[in-house]
């Protein structure tokens, strides 16, 4: 039986602002689905992505509550993602660089997102099969 | 020899070095490299013309591909599409990663 790939991706962007999200998002998706192991180094505003206190809201301009206007929220696709990597054999460790959170204030983040350095992003290169760099446009 | 994909996100309408992904496709196929181009998000607009270095690129030996959600978000028929280029789901750029290949997003 061939190895299973693991691979790393480096994510930038912050949420809600550049479609490089849904793309990231999309790939870890396809990796997931195939029980990869995945790495998730995310700096900079992407550390926003799983941060606990995003909410949905409701949007006055189309006349929808909060219900159907369903908002979607970055942090549910990172959870949703975990669990769908642990359900199909795989993994995702998703690391936030500390010195990104701190600035920001985002140490809130769903289950299955831990905090860590840029050494870890050297370390999940060393023992990834790939790294993909996703930068900030 | 090695192999290259490099991920094209943008159009020239939006970032003036959008075409820089195929000019470098071109220099790294002249050397013997297997290179594709994937254009993703707004890069897929490029796809639809008949920019000098997209067909400077496929003279040279690089794949063109199209991401077909992102062409499907923006309305693209695949008639649209420049005739060398080829509607391509994600999946080939996992692949590609899985295969080692080395990734290039610009």
């Amino acid at each position: 039986m061939a190895k299973k790939p693991m691979l790393t991706f480096v994510l930038m962007d912050a949420p809600f602002e550049s479609a490089r999200t849904t793309t990231a998002m999309r790939l870890l998706d396809i990796a997931a689905r195939r029980g990869y192991d995945i790495n998730v180094f995310a700096y900079e505003g992407a550390v926003y992505l799983p941060f606990a206190r995003q909410t949905q809201h409701p949007n006055a301009v189309h006349g929808h509550d909060t219900e159907e206007e369903n908002h979607p929220l970055p942090k549910d696709w990172v959870g949703a993602l975990i669990a769908e990597a642990e359900s199909r054999g795989g993994s995702i460790d998703w690391a936030n660089c500390g010195l990104c959170v701190d600035e920001r204030g985002a140490e809130e983040c769903v289950s299955g997102v831990r905090r860590g350095t840029p050494a870890d992003l050297v370390d999940f290169a060393k023992r990834s099969d790939n790294t993909l760099v996703i930068p900030t446009s | 020899m090695d192999h290259y994909v490099l991920i094209a996100s943008r159009n020239d309408r939006e970032a003036r070095d959008a075409n820089y992904c195929f000019e470098l496709g071109a220099k790294l196929a002249s050397k013997g490299h297997t290179v594709a181009v994937f254009m993703v998000q707004n890069g897929v607009l490029t796809a639809c013309e008949d920019k000098p270095e997209l067909l400077a690129a496929r003279d040279a030996g690089v794949m063109l591909l199209a991401d077909s959600f992102s062409l499907r978000e923006r309305g693209i028929s695949a008639a649209r599409l420049n005739e060398s280029v080829l509607s391509t789901a994600l999946d080939f750029v996992v692949d590609r990663l899985a295969a080692g290949d080395k990734v290039i997003w610009h």
